[in-house]
């Protein structure tokens, strides 16, 4: 066990270095930089500022120096905030968009997870249609029609920004719902075709309850997708989470990931591109671990190796 | 199925329950005194203003620092830091003496501080966008270049309270350039003090010496300025406090809506064309700009090398009606790239829309060329995309299809790109526009002089264009400046390299409560003034 | 029951996708500047847009585009997602970690860095956009495949094929994927609506559908101002993506069912 989680994070450490090289490789392939504007400058205030930021450099100096200052742990200052360092932007934004997508994560998982243990119990398969629709919504439209439903006609919560637990609960909610319907549905359809496996006829012929059932059995094996959905779960929260910020005007990280690229400003890019994939390949981690602890059979899968 | 119907319906009616009056109408009674709450769209970039670019962080210097001279509500230029000015006879040599004036931080404001910031600027290898505007100092552009060296640049401090300019050539409009953020001063002996890689990296601890300071700045959320105490004019200055709310343009309106801002609109930010769709028209204000927004025709490609394609094209426009049902602020539709408020060429065809005259010059300019309809290679119009210019896109695709039978593409076009292909002339026709930093006709006149200038990008140069503006910049005096400006103009229009479509203006919305905030024709926010009345009773 | 309904809102989608711009007297690109923003009324249908267009025809051409993109592109996701995710599972070890952590390089960079590398290597149009929501839209239908079969891996019929000496196509195709359906359905059926509105959020980076076309999901994304003052131009098109992504889980659900029966029986 040991072993094999010493080799899964020295792979992890490889993806890590990849993700750096792959992502400096892909921006500088793309067309503008951060000092192109609407407002055109004038031929040299232009090349003097390329020039000042070394990208009339080659690649690989740009890139050996870029390699020298994160070693050192500083990852630079953004190019369109020249007085911001980058460390500093992510410090800042990091924690709240840290919170929100804890919040929304664990919102959506206990939604998910409930609303599909009740439905299994009732057996009605009306959740699969409400859980349809919940899903085929955006999280732009959720968003937009909770701010105008509870904030501006009902005035049940604030409009937007962040701070007190009521401005959190619009935008952890439209984070979560689509995420929390989707993964009840996968729940709620493996549960489905695990109480009809038959160990599960077994167990009811001798009588235990439903709920036993379900608790014991079915759902330890119905949980692996749900858990291998975890690690996309985060990624989607994540993407989302640019949405919400924008609609709910909160100061997360998520808006960085997509304007960092359309202006261009590459430290922060890469050290978002960093960052975030240290966030995903941790929760994936995470989730196989917690997938081995619950069921066996994948146990049985990862470690007695699969003959090929 | 029916529930759907039921959601549907229900969905409507509820939010059928519009907001029919004015968002601006509503306030709630227990605002703070002398509070001013703005939206902007995007943080302010820096708080140094020698590396300021965008509108957003020009309107936060103007509040945090103060120059020379001042641009006040009226549109005059009044001595600010500076109390007396003495202009040379030969207009090159101007002589500032500068009155008591503080930073925050209680250090007196002296000569060298000018001459510290501008001599910073126009060191080689310092990164200020902005630079170019320096030139008019005599060395500057050869300093900054390389080539010359920074003692020989036209600005010193003959003793602690009077600074000497001296410009390369007479400049009737260099007051207006000194009131601009790239002038302003940078508190010399705390900047000494400190390395110039973190000088402002803690934008709280800077000393200021304009109208407000910098009390908080929370990066994406909001921004909180105070009265400076240790301001010249400070008993003029009426607010308290000044707070900037970052938020996209759906969410300042819906925070405007529920009065928690005070403003939200042009410069910092822009009111979604839905909003001015549905509202009257006394909701908002608008404010003419100096700007023009015009297409850019690529005159290096077929079938815009032919001046007549290019004119049929634009006489198939129907400006007013884009103006009119789409961008909806008031904005003048215009065939001019000089706004009219300059007086340059009085024509009364401000509008070029003629869609018979439009068909026949484009059969001509078919025939000169020898193309075909199927010989026509893909005509796109770029743009980045935006609501507005998405909607006017559209609108100019299908009135070229119904006048002229032309098929134009609109390929999405990321932003970053859009700007790439169109500086490098990958593109047929694209979305422009020009804003002017001074009020000046060369100023929009001089976007086209030269054809890799950087900011022409038609590919267009016209060598008698060239001479009448060299032949305006030396003449000596306004009259017959004017007249070359205006031939300079006339031949531009006749060429064609662009397709002007209408002036700009400023759009915003604003609280009853509000007052004395002014927004000049060239985007600046000036809060110096403004304060806040006290209402008693809350109109709903 | 279900089938029927399914059946009926598949009908009435089909039918408003390709006979709606035939009966419309209006065009989808007909722009009409005096008459935008109008509400339902007789003589449009669902209302104008904010150039004046009328709405019934554009989300007829928009459920077209939108149904059209997203079925493909979820399509081509699962097909890639299944394979990779069940040769990764299959192959032993070291092949699983190397292929997961392909993905995870992939699902790190930015999205949008992608897309815009696809807009620049590719010409703008529907195959730009189907590939860029490709790209990266594979990954979720490869990691829940992979955890899938792992569980399968150690049934007693996969080992006893692979001890009687079966290939791994064989293992694939008759062991592997029939006992994968009711996840790769679910999670197709939920691509399909993610894949819609990934590409309204390629529009607004500026990879999508060319003007005058648009999908469903951009005319929901562009109506998001609207929401207070004009409701139907955004409500409207986006009851109809929750109709047609119903009618195709409600059918797709009485499918799984027979599969299931016919299963049960066999067993």
């Amino acid at each position: 066990m040991i072993g094999w989680l010493c080799r899964r994070l020295m792979i992890m450490l490889m993806a890590f270095v990849g993700v750096f090289f792959l992502t400096f490789f892909l921006i500088h392939f793309l067309p503008g930089d951060a000092f192109l504007n609407e407002q055109s400058l004038p031929e040299a205030s232009y090349n003097e500022l390329r020039h000042h930021w070394q990208l009339d450099e080659p690649l690989s100096v740009q890139l050996s120096h870029y390699l020298g200052l994160i070693v050192q742990g500083d990852f630079g200052r953004s190019m369109v905030y020249p007085d911001w360092t980058i460390s500093e932007i992510i410090l800042n934004s990091l924690p709240i968009s840290a919170f929100l997508g804890f919040c929304a994560l664990c919102v959506a998982v206990l939604l998910g997870i409930g609303t599909a243990l009740l439905a299994t119990l009732w057996r009605h398969d009306l959740y699969l249609v409400i859980t349809t629709c919940i899903v085929s919504m955006p999280v732009f439209l959720v968003g937009a029609l909770f701010q105008y439903l509870f904030a501006i006609e009902w005035e049940w919560f604030p409009v937007a920004r962040w701070g007190s637990w009521q401005q959190m609960v619009l935008p952890v909610m439209t984070l979560a719902i689509a995420p929390g319907a989707f993964m009840g549905r996968l729940l709620y359809v493996r549960l489905r075709a695990e109480l009809k496996e038959p160990y599960a006829r077994f167990v009811e012929s001798k009588g235990l309850s439903d709920y036993a059932i379900l608790f014991r059995h079915a759902f330890r094996n119905a949980c692996s997708p749900v858990i291998a959905y975890l690690g996309p779960l985060t990624a989607q929260i994540a993407t989302g989470s640019f949405v919400v910020e924008k609609i709910f005007a909160i100061p997360g990280l998520g808006q960085w990931f997509v304007l960092s690229v359309m202006s261009r400003d590459y430290p922060l890019i890469i050290a978002i591109a960093l960052l975030y994939s240290l966030i995903l390949m941790t929760c994936v981690l995470l989730s196989d671990l917690a997938a081995l602890w619950i069921n066996p059979r994948y146990r049985h899968a990862l470690f007695r190796g699969v003959p090929t | 199925m029916p529930k759907f119907l039921f959601l549907l319906i229900a969905g409507i009616c509820l939010v059928s329950c519009q907001q029919s009056s004015c968002p601006s109408a509503f306030m709630k009674p227990d605002h703070p005194a002398g509070l001013l709450r703005v939206s902007s769209e995007s943080d302010p970039e820096t708080v140094d203003p020698r590396k300021a670019r965008n509108i957003n962080t020009m309107t936060l210097l103007r509040m945090l620092y103060e120059g020379l001279v001042r641009a006040e509500p009226d549109g005059s230029i009044k001595p600010a830091i500076a109390s007396s000015i003495d202009i040379s006879a030969d207009q090159t040599v101007y002589t500032f003496k500068l009155r008591e004036a503080f930073w925050s931080n209680g250090e007196p404001v002296v000569a060298d501080d000018f001459v510290y910031a501008w001599k910073t600027i126009l060191s080689y290898g310092f990164a200020a966008p902005n630079a170019y505007q320096l030139y008019p100092l005599k060395g500057a552009q050869t300093a900054k270049e390389g080539t010359g060296f920074a003692d020989a640049i036209g600005v010193f401090a003959s003793n602690a309270k009077t600074l000497v300019i001296e410009l390369e050539k007479p400049m009737p409009e260099f007051l207006q350039l000194l009131s601009t953020p790239i002038y302003f001063p940078v508190n010399s002996q705390w900047a000494r003090d400190i390395d110039d890689e973190t000088k402002f990296l803690n934008p709280l601890e800077v000393p200021y010496n304009g109208p407000f300071v910098l009390k908080n700045w929370n990066h994406q959320e909001e921004l909180t300025a105070v009265k400076n105490s240790h301001y010249w004019d400070a008993e003029n200055v009426k607010l308290q406090t000044v707070q900037w709310i970052m938020a996209d343009n759906n969410t300042a309106m819906q925070l405007f809506s529920k009065d928690e801002l005070d403003w939200t609109g042009s410069p910092l930010s822009t009111i979604p064309l839905d909003v001015l769709s549905a509202l009257s028209k006394g909701c908002f204000e608008t404010v003419p700009a100096d700007g023009v927004f015009f297409l850019r025709v690529n005159t290096q490609n077929a079938p815009f090398d032919n001046v007549k394609v290019r004119q049929a094209f634009s006489l198939a426009v129907d400006r007013q009606s884009i103006v009119d049902y789409i961008t909806q602020a008031n904005q003048p539709p215009t065939a001019h790239l000089v706004p009219r408020s300059y007086g340059l060429n009085d024509s009364n065809n401000d509008l070029n829309y003629d869609p018979k005259r439009a068909v026949q010059m484009y059969q001509d300019g078919m025939a000169e060329l020898e193309l075909t309809k199927q010989g026509l290679p893909p005509i796109t119009l770029c743009y980045s995309y935006n609501d507005r210019d998405h909607k006017i896109a559209q609108a100019l695709q299908r009135q070229w299809k119904t006048v002229l039978g032309v098929d134009v593409t609109l390929p999405n076009c990321e932003m970053k790109m859009t700007l790439d292909n169109i500086r490098k002339g990958n593109y047929m026709l694209a979305r422009g526009a020009w804003f002017a930093d001074i009020h000046d006709p060369m100023n929009y006149l001089e976007v086209f002089k030269l054809k890799n200038n950087g900011t022409n990008n038609t590919g267009w140069e016209n060598p008698k264009y060239v001479s009448l503006l060299n032949q305006a910049s030396e003449a000596k005096d306004t009259d017959s400046r004017k007249k070359l400006l205006s031939q300079a103009e006339e031949l531009l229009l006749e060429e064609a390299p662009i397709i002007p479509l209408f002036e700009g203006t400023f759009s915003y919305m604003k609280k009853p409560r509000v007052r004395d905030v002014f927004l000049s024709s060239l985007g600046y926010l000036d809060f110096k003034y403004a304060w806040i009345a006290q209402y008693v009773e809350v109109r709903k | 029951m279900k089938a029927v309904v399914g059946l009926i809102l598949l009908a009435i989608c089909f039918f408003l996708v390709c006979f709606g711009n035939l009966i419309s007297p209006y065009s989808y690109d007909a722009i009409d500047l005096m008459a935008r923003n109008e509400p339902p009324s007789w003589q449009h249908l669902f209302g104008t847009d904010d150039l004046g267009r009328d709405l019934f025809t554009r989300v007829a051409q928009g459920l077209r585009l939108s149904l059209f993109i997203g079925c493909v592109a979820a399509a081509i996701d699962c097909l890639i997602g299944v394979v990779w995710g069940a040769s990764a599972a299959l192959l032993g070890n070291r092949i699983d970690t190397l292929m997961m952590s392909c993905i995870d390089i992939l699902a790190a960079i930015p999205y949008s860095i992608l897309t815009i590398v696809l807009l620049v290597v590719m010409d703008p149009g529907i195959i730009s956009v189907i590939a860029a929501l490709v790209v990266s839209g594979w990954i979720t239908m490869a990691r829940l495949m992979r955890s899938h079969v792992l569980t399968l891996v150690s049934k007693e019929y996969v080992i006893s094929a692979r001890l009687v000496g079966a290939g791994f196509f064989r293992v694939l195709f008759r062991h592997v994927l029939p006992n994968s359906v009711e996840i790769i359905t679910t999670t197709l059926l939920l691509t399909i609506p993610q894949a819609i509105f990934l590409e309204s959020f390629l529009s607004f980076l500026g990879l999508g559908v060319p003007p005058p076309f648009a999908s469903l999901g951009r005319m929901v994304q562009e109506s998001l101002s609207a929401l207070p003052y004009f409701p139907w131009r955004l409500l409207i098109p986006a009851a109809w993506i929750s109709i047609a992504m119903l009618a195709f889980n409600l059918i797709g659900e009485q499918w799984y069912e027979k599969l299931e029966c016919r299963n049960d029986s066999l067993t």
